[in-house]
Protein backbone atom coordinates (compact mmCIF):
# COMPACT_ATOMS: atom_id res chain seq x y z
CA UNK A 1 0.00 0.00 0.00
CA UNK A 2 1.15 3.08 -1.18
CA UNK A 3 1.65 5.94 1.22
CA UNK A 4 0.47 9.43 0.46
CA UNK A 5 -1.67 11.81 2.68
CA UNK A 6 -5.34 11.40 3.18
CA UNK A 7 -6.66 14.93 2.96
CA UNK A 8 -4.52 18.42 2.04
CA UNK A 9 -5.19 21.87 2.32
CA UNK A 10 -4.03 22.29 -1.42
CA UNK A 11 -2.73 19.42 -4.13
CA UNK A 12 0.02 20.87 -6.34
CA UNK A 13 2.99 22.14 -4.26
CA UNK A 14 6.06 24.42 -4.93
CA UNK A 15 9.37 22.61 -4.75
CA UNK A 16 10.95 24.01 -1.71
CA UNK A 17 14.47 23.62 -0.56
CA UNK A 18 16.07 20.44 0.58
CA UNK A 19 19.28 22.36 1.97
CA UNK A 20 21.22 21.15 5.33
CA UNK A 21 20.52 18.62 7.33
CA UNK A 22 17.91 17.62 9.32
CA UNK A 23 16.75 19.05 11.90
CA UNK A 24 14.54 16.99 13.18
CA UNK A 25 13.80 13.17 12.97
CA UNK A 26 18.16 12.15 13.55
CA UNK A 27 17.67 10.15 16.33
CA UNK A 28 16.63 6.91 16.88
CA UNK A 29 13.43 6.97 18.87
CA UNK A 30 10.87 3.90 18.73
CA UNK A 31 13.19 0.80 17.81
CA UNK A 32 16.78 -0.26 18.53
CA UNK A 33 18.60 0.07 14.86
CA UNK A 34 17.88 2.47 12.64
CA UNK A 35 18.85 3.44 8.98
CA UNK A 36 20.12 6.91 8.58
CA UNK A 37 20.10 9.14 5.36
CA UNK A 38 23.91 10.42 4.31
CA UNK A 39 22.37 12.34 1.24
CA UNK A 40 19.33 14.18 -0.07
CA UNK A 41 16.52 13.63 -2.08
CA UNK A 42 12.84 13.50 -3.04
CA UNK A 43 12.26 9.84 -1.98
CA UNK A 44 8.90 8.70 -3.28
CA UNK A 45 6.25 6.27 -2.03
CA UNK A 46 7.22 3.48 -3.95
CA UNK A 47 10.51 3.31 -2.83
CA UNK A 48 9.23 3.49 0.24
CA UNK A 49 7.08 0.98 0.61
CA UNK A 50 9.97 -1.52 -1.67
CA UNK A 51 11.84 -0.98 1.42
CA UNK A 52 9.20 -1.77 3.64
CA UNK A 53 8.62 -4.92 1.93
CA UNK A 54 12.30 -5.65 1.71
CA UNK A 55 12.59 -5.10 5.40
CA UNK A 56 9.56 -6.76 6.56
CA UNK A 57 10.29 -10.00 4.26
CA UNK A 58 14.05 -10.60 6.10
CA UNK A 59 13.00 -10.29 9.37
CA UNK A 60 10.30 -13.08 8.71
CA UNK A 61 7.68 -11.01 10.75
CA UNK A 62 9.59 -11.29 13.61
CA UNK A 63 10.52 -7.66 15.39
CA UNK A 64 8.74 -4.42 14.60
CA UNK A 65 9.41 -1.76 12.31
CA UNK A 66 9.13 1.92 12.09
CA UNK A 67 8.77 4.13 8.93
CA UNK A 68 9.91 7.65 10.16
CA UNK A 69 9.06 9.33 6.96
CA UNK A 70 6.03 9.80 5.32
CA UNK A 71 5.53 11.37 1.75
CA UNK A 72 3.68 14.63 2.71
CA UNK A 73 4.54 16.44 -0.54
CA UNK A 74 3.04 16.13 -4.19
CA UNK A 75 4.43 16.39 -7.47
CA UNK A 76 3.55 17.21 -11.02
CA UNK A 77 5.03 16.13 -14.23
CA UNK A 78 3.59 17.32 -17.67
CA UNK A 79 2.04 14.53 -19.98
CA UNK A 80 4.45 13.58 -22.85
CA UNK A 81 4.79 15.67 -26.22
CA UNK A 82 2.80 18.53 -24.44
CA UNK A 83 4.28 22.18 -24.55
CA UNK A 84 5.22 23.82 -22.33
CA UNK A 85 2.82 26.07 -20.39
CA UNK A 86 -0.74 25.96 -20.07
CA UNK A 87 -0.32 24.96 -16.10
CA UNK A 88 1.02 23.10 -13.77
CA UNK A 89 0.84 19.67 -14.67
CA UNK A 90 -1.33 16.85 -12.92
CA UNK A 91 0.01 15.35 -9.73
CA UNK A 92 2.30 12.71 -10.50
CA UNK A 93 3.08 11.01 -7.40
CA UNK A 94 4.12 12.04 -3.76
CA UNK A 95 7.24 12.25 -2.11
CA UNK A 96 9.22 12.78 1.55
CA UNK A 97 12.30 15.46 1.04
CA UNK A 98 15.04 13.51 2.63
CA UNK A 99 17.84 15.26 4.34
CA UNK A 100 21.47 13.82 5.41
CA UNK A 101 20.83 12.54 8.89
CA UNK A 102 17.09 11.90 8.81
CA UNK A 103 16.64 8.10 10.18
CA UNK A 104 14.23 6.52 7.44
CA UNK A 105 13.18 3.07 9.32
CA UNK A 106 13.88 1.28 12.70
CA UNK A 107 13.60 -1.93 13.79
CA UNK A 108 13.36 -3.45 17.23
CA UNK A 109 12.94 -6.67 18.63
CA UNK A 110 15.72 -8.86 16.30
CA UNK A 111 19.30 -9.32 16.53
CA UNK A 112 21.83 -6.75 15.22
CA UNK A 113 22.49 -9.21 12.34
CA UNK A 114 18.99 -9.48 10.95
CA UNK A 115 18.64 -6.11 11.09
CA UNK A 116 21.97 -5.37 9.46
CA UNK A 117 20.74 -7.12 6.71
CA UNK A 118 17.24 -6.02 6.28
CA UNK A 119 18.66 -2.35 5.96
CA UNK A 120 21.37 -3.34 3.52
CA UNK A 121 18.53 -4.81 1.38
CA UNK A 122 16.33 -1.54 2.00
CA UNK A 123 19.22 0.35 1.25
CA UNK A 124 18.98 -1.34 -2.50
CA UNK A 125 16.07 0.05 -3.01
CA UNK A 126 16.66 3.73 -2.26
CA UNK A 127 18.49 6.60 -4.69
CA UNK A 128 20.74 7.53 -2.07
CA UNK A 129 23.99 6.00 0.43
CA UNK A 130 22.69 5.46 4.16
CA UNK A 131 24.16 4.32 7.36
CA UNK A 132 23.27 1.97 10.16
CA UNK A 133 22.95 3.34 13.53
CA UNK A 134 22.16 1.97 16.84
CA UNK A 135 20.42 3.05 19.61
CA UNK A 136 23.50 2.78 22.01
CA UNK A 137 26.41 2.75 20.15
CA UNK A 138 25.92 6.46 18.35
CA UNK A 139 28.77 6.03 16.09
CA UNK A 140 28.28 2.57 13.99
CA UNK B 1 28.36 5.36 40.37
CA UNK B 2 31.88 5.74 40.79
CA UNK B 3 33.59 9.62 39.65
CA UNK B 4 35.93 9.47 36.98
CA UNK B 5 38.65 11.92 36.78
CA UNK B 6 39.01 14.36 33.74
CA UNK B 7 40.77 17.19 32.69
CA UNK B 8 39.52 20.29 31.52
CA UNK B 9 41.08 23.79 30.82
CA UNK B 10 39.61 26.98 30.67
CA UNK B 11 38.18 28.00 27.62
CA UNK B 12 40.42 30.81 25.82
CA UNK B 13 38.36 30.70 22.76
CA UNK B 14 34.85 31.91 22.67
CA UNK B 15 31.82 32.18 20.48
CA UNK B 16 31.00 30.36 17.16
CA UNK B 17 34.14 31.09 15.15
CA UNK B 18 36.48 30.25 18.38
CA UNK B 19 34.51 26.83 19.19
CA UNK B 20 34.91 26.02 15.37
CA UNK B 21 38.87 26.42 15.82
CA UNK B 22 38.77 24.44 19.24
CA UNK B 23 36.78 21.82 17.19
CA UNK B 24 39.18 21.37 14.67
CA UNK B 25 42.30 21.53 16.96
CA UNK B 26 41.05 18.78 18.77
CA UNK B 27 39.35 19.69 21.35
CA UNK B 28 36.02 20.37 22.33
CA UNK B 29 33.92 23.11 24.11
CA UNK B 30 32.12 22.46 27.55
CA UNK B 31 30.62 24.11 30.19
CA UNK B 32 29.97 23.63 33.84
CA UNK B 33 27.02 25.50 35.45
CA UNK B 34 25.29 24.53 38.75
CA UNK B 35 26.33 24.96 42.70
CA UNK B 36 26.69 28.26 43.86
CA UNK B 37 29.13 29.54 41.03
CA UNK B 38 28.52 30.81 38.11
CA UNK B 39 29.01 29.12 34.94
CA UNK B 40 32.42 28.76 33.35
CA UNK B 41 33.35 27.81 29.74
CA UNK B 42 35.88 24.82 29.57
CA UNK B 43 37.20 22.78 26.63
CA UNK B 44 38.17 19.41 26.81
CA UNK B 45 40.23 17.11 24.68
CA UNK B 46 38.37 15.55 22.69
CA UNK B 47 39.60 12.41 22.33
CA UNK B 48 39.49 11.48 26.12
CA UNK B 49 35.74 12.39 25.94
CA UNK B 50 35.22 9.96 22.89
CA UNK B 51 37.07 7.45 25.12
CA UNK B 52 34.83 8.12 28.41
CA UNK B 53 31.37 7.82 26.25
CA UNK B 54 32.37 4.97 24.44
CA UNK B 55 33.78 3.25 28.07
CA UNK B 56 30.54 3.68 30.13
CA UNK B 57 27.45 1.99 29.54
CA UNK B 58 25.35 5.35 29.50
CA UNK B 59 25.55 8.70 28.80
CA UNK B 60 24.98 9.54 32.40
CA UNK B 61 28.87 9.99 34.06
CA UNK B 62 29.88 11.15 37.30
CA UNK B 63 33.27 13.09 37.08
CA UNK B 64 35.68 14.85 39.36
CA UNK B 65 36.71 17.51 36.91
CA UNK B 66 39.94 19.31 37.61
CA UNK B 67 39.81 22.87 36.32
CA UNK B 68 43.13 24.57 36.51
CA UNK B 69 43.86 22.29 39.82
CA UNK B 70 40.35 23.07 41.25
CA UNK B 71 38.70 20.08 41.47
CA UNK B 72 34.89 19.70 40.60
CA UNK B 73 32.43 17.00 41.26
CA UNK B 74 29.87 17.07 38.15
CA UNK B 75 27.38 14.99 36.47
CA UNK B 76 27.60 14.86 32.44
CA UNK B 77 23.99 16.68 31.90
CA UNK B 78 24.23 16.28 28.19
CA UNK B 79 26.47 15.35 25.29
CA UNK B 80 25.30 17.09 21.96
CA UNK B 81 26.35 14.97 19.11
CA UNK B 82 27.01 16.34 15.60
CA UNK B 83 23.50 14.70 13.84
CA UNK B 84 25.23 13.34 10.65
CA UNK B 85 29.16 12.11 11.67
CA UNK B 86 28.06 11.38 15.12
CA UNK B 87 31.09 13.85 17.06
CA UNK B 88 30.91 15.34 20.48
CA UNK B 89 30.31 19.11 19.79
CA UNK B 90 29.45 20.25 23.45
CA UNK B 91 29.04 18.96 26.48
CA UNK B 92 27.35 20.27 29.72
CA UNK B 93 28.29 19.48 33.21
CA UNK B 94 26.44 19.94 36.25
CA UNK B 95 28.37 20.53 40.04
CA UNK B 96 26.72 18.46 41.79
CA UNK B 97 26.79 18.23 46.12
CA UNK B 98 28.07 14.43 47.20
CA UNK B 99 25.61 14.90 49.61
CA UNK B 100 22.52 16.03 47.60
CA UNK B 101 20.38 13.64 46.32
CA UNK B 102 20.25 14.96 42.26
CA UNK B 103 17.09 13.55 39.67
CA UNK B 104 18.58 12.02 36.30
CA UNK B 105 17.57 9.84 33.10
CA UNK B 106 18.73 6.52 33.58
CA UNK B 107 18.27 4.21 30.88
CA UNK B 108 16.77 1.06 31.03
CA UNK B 109 18.22 -2.81 29.59
CA UNK B 110 16.59 -5.75 29.55
CA UNK B 111 18.16 -9.53 30.59
CA UNK B 112 17.43 -12.44 29.85
CA UNK B 113 15.03 -14.20 26.82
CA UNK B 114 11.09 -13.49 27.53
CA UNK B 115 9.27 -16.33 27.45
CA UNK B 116 6.64 -15.15 25.30
CA UNK B 117 9.46 -14.10 22.59
CA UNK B 118 10.90 -17.74 23.26
CA UNK B 119 7.84 -20.12 22.76
CA UNK B 120 5.11 -17.62 22.16
CA UNK B 121 5.97 -16.01 19.37
CA UNK B 122 5.99 -12.77 20.44
CA UNK B 123 7.71 -9.69 20.51
CA UNK B 124 9.77 -7.80 23.04
CA UNK B 125 8.51 -4.04 23.17
CA UNK B 126 10.31 -1.18 24.89
CA UNK B 127 7.93 1.59 25.77
CA UNK B 128 9.86 3.23 28.38
CA UNK B 129 13.22 3.98 26.95
CA UNK B 130 14.53 5.82 30.31
CA UNK B 131 13.58 6.63 33.42
CA UNK B 132 13.94 9.13 36.26
CA UNK B 133 15.31 8.83 39.07
CA UNK B 134 16.88 10.20 42.36
CA UNK B 135 19.61 9.16 44.62
CA UNK B 136 23.08 10.59 46.32
CA UNK B 137 25.45 11.08 43.12
CA UNK B 138 27.54 7.62 44.62
CA UNK B 139 24.55 5.57 44.22
CA UNK B 140 23.27 6.76 40.97
CA UNK B 141 23.03 3.44 38.94
CA UNK B 142 24.29 3.61 35.26
CA UNK B 143 21.26 2.10 33.89
CA UNK B 144 18.32 -0.01 35.20
CA UNK B 145 18.66 -4.15 34.83
CA UNK B 146 14.98 -5.64 34.47
CA UNK B 147 15.04 -9.27 34.11
CA UNK B 148 12.18 -10.28 31.42
CA UNK B 149 13.14 -14.09 30.92
CA UNK B 150 9.68 -14.69 32.84
CA UNK B 151 7.67 -12.20 30.56
CA UNK B 152 4.84 -13.75 28.55
CA UNK B 153 2.58 -12.61 25.69
CA UNK B 154 0.19 -9.93 26.57
CA UNK B 155 2.26 -9.08 29.90
CA UNK B 156 4.13 -6.10 30.27
CA UNK B 157 6.28 -5.20 33.53
CA UNK B 158 5.32 -2.12 35.15
CA UNK B 159 7.37 0.66 36.34
CA UNK B 160 5.93 -0.28 40.03
CA UNK B 161 7.23 -3.67 39.43
CA UNK B 162 11.28 -2.38 39.33
CA UNK B 163 13.20 -3.32 42.12
CA UNK B 164 15.43 0.53 42.17
CA UNK B 165 19.03 -0.51 44.01
CA UNK B 166 19.91 0.70 47.61
CA UNK B 167 19.36 4.68 48.16
CA UNK B 168 17.76 4.92 44.41
CA UNK B 169 13.97 5.87 44.36
CA UNK B 170 12.29 5.79 41.12
CA UNK B 171 9.65 8.33 39.96
CA UNK B 172 7.22 8.46 38.18
CA UNK B 173 3.46 6.74 37.53
CA UNK B 174 3.69 3.13 39.09
CA UNK B 175 1.30 1.81 37.00
CA UNK B 176 3.46 3.12 33.73
CA UNK B 177 4.18 0.16 31.23
CA UNK B 178 7.55 -0.09 30.73
CA UNK B 179 8.39 -3.34 28.36
CA UNK B 180 5.72 -6.07 27.49
CA UNK B 181 5.67 -8.61 24.99
CA UNK B 182 3.21 -8.50 21.98
CA UNK B 183 1.97 -10.60 19.20
CA UNK B 184 3.39 -9.54 15.46
CA UNK B 185 0.89 -8.71 13.84
CA UNK B 186 -0.25 -11.80 11.58
CA UNK B 187 -0.38 -12.13 7.16
CA UNK B 188 -3.91 -12.15 7.52
CA UNK B 189 -4.32 -8.67 9.55
CA UNK B 190 -1.33 -7.21 7.08
CA UNK B 191 -3.54 -8.20 3.87
CA UNK B 192 -6.16 -7.02 4.95
CA UNK B 193 -4.79 -3.69 5.47
CA UNK B 194 -3.31 -3.67 2.04
CA UNK B 195 -6.22 -4.95 0.17
CA UNK B 196 -8.26 -2.12 2.33
CA UNK B 197 -5.96 0.85 0.94
CA UNK B 198 -5.62 -0.49 -2.75
CA UNK B 199 -2.91 1.93 -4.50
CA UNK B 200 -4.83 5.10 -4.69
CA UNK B 201 -3.64 7.00 -7.58
CA UNK B 202 -1.50 10.07 -7.14
CA UNK B 203 -4.50 12.60 -7.71
CA UNK B 204 -7.27 10.91 -5.24
CA UNK B 205 -6.31 12.60 -2.08
CA UNK B 206 -9.17 14.57 -0.84
CA UNK B 207 -9.02 18.57 -0.29
CA UNK B 208 -10.08 20.36 2.83
CA UNK B 209 -11.56 22.45 0.92
CA UNK B 210 -13.16 20.16 -1.65
CA UNK B 211 -13.24 22.18 -5.43
CA UNK B 212 -16.46 21.01 -6.60
CA UNK B 213 -16.18 19.71 -10.65
CA UNK B 214 -19.73 20.91 -11.82
CA UNK B 215 -19.13 24.07 -12.42
CA UNK B 216 -19.58 25.88 -9.17
CA UNK B 217 -15.86 25.40 -8.66
CA UNK B 218 -14.72 26.65 -4.95
CA UNK B 219 -16.86 29.21 -4.26
CA UNK B 220 -20.30 28.81 -2.49
CA UNK B 221 -23.26 30.20 -4.54
CA UNK B 222 -22.61 33.73 -4.26
CA UNK B 223 -25.46 36.13 -3.21
CA UNK B 224 -25.14 39.74 -2.71
CA UNK B 225 -24.38 41.08 1.24
CA UNK B 226 -23.71 36.91 2.12
CA UNK B 227 -20.49 36.19 4.02
CA UNK B 228 -20.22 33.21 2.02
CA UNK B 229 -16.55 32.01 1.20
CA UNK B 230 -15.08 33.37 -1.51
CA UNK B 231 -13.19 31.49 -4.24
CA UNK B 232 -9.93 29.59 -3.44
CA UNK B 233 -7.05 31.79 -3.91
CA UNK B 234 -9.12 35.22 -4.50
CA UNK B 235 -6.82 36.68 -1.76
CA UNK B 236 -8.32 39.94 -1.68
CA UNK B 237 -11.99 38.73 -1.19
CA UNK B 238 -10.43 37.03 1.81
CA UNK B 239 -8.90 40.34 3.02
CA UNK B 240 -11.99 42.13 2.29
CA UNK B 241 -15.14 40.84 3.23
CA UNK B 242 -16.97 43.90 3.07
CA UNK B 243 -16.00 43.61 -0.98
CA UNK B 244 -17.95 39.92 -0.67
CA UNK B 245 -20.69 41.19 -3.10
CA UNK B 246 -18.71 42.66 -5.74
CA UNK B 247 -15.91 39.41 -5.21
CA UNK B 248 -18.01 36.61 -5.90
CA UNK B 249 -19.13 37.59 -9.27
CA UNK B 250 -15.48 38.65 -10.34
CA UNK B 251 -15.17 34.28 -8.92
CA UNK B 252 -17.26 33.47 -11.42
CA UNK B 253 -16.20 35.39 -14.20
CA UNK B 254 -12.77 33.97 -13.91
CA UNK B 255 -14.44 29.99 -14.64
Amino acid sequence: MALQPERVKFRKMHRGNRAGLAYSGQTVAFGEYGLMALERCWMDSKQLEACRVAITRNMKRHGKMWIRVFPQKSFTKKPLETRMGKGKAPLEGWVAVIRPANILFEVDGVTEAIARESFRLAATKLPIKTKFISRHHRAV
Amino acid sequence: MKSVPLNAFARTQGRRAGSKKLRESGRVPAVIYGGQVKPVSLELDARVMNDLIHHSVSENILVDLSVDSQKRLALVQEVQHHPLTQKVVHVDFHEVSPTEKVTVMVPVETTGEAAGVKTGGGVLQHIVFKLKVRALPKDLPEQIVVDVSHLEVGKSVHLGDIKAPEGVEILGDKKVSIISVALPKTEVEETAVAAEGAAPAAGDVEMLKEKKEDGTEGAAPAKPGDKAAPAKGDAKAAAAPAKDAKAAPAAEKKK
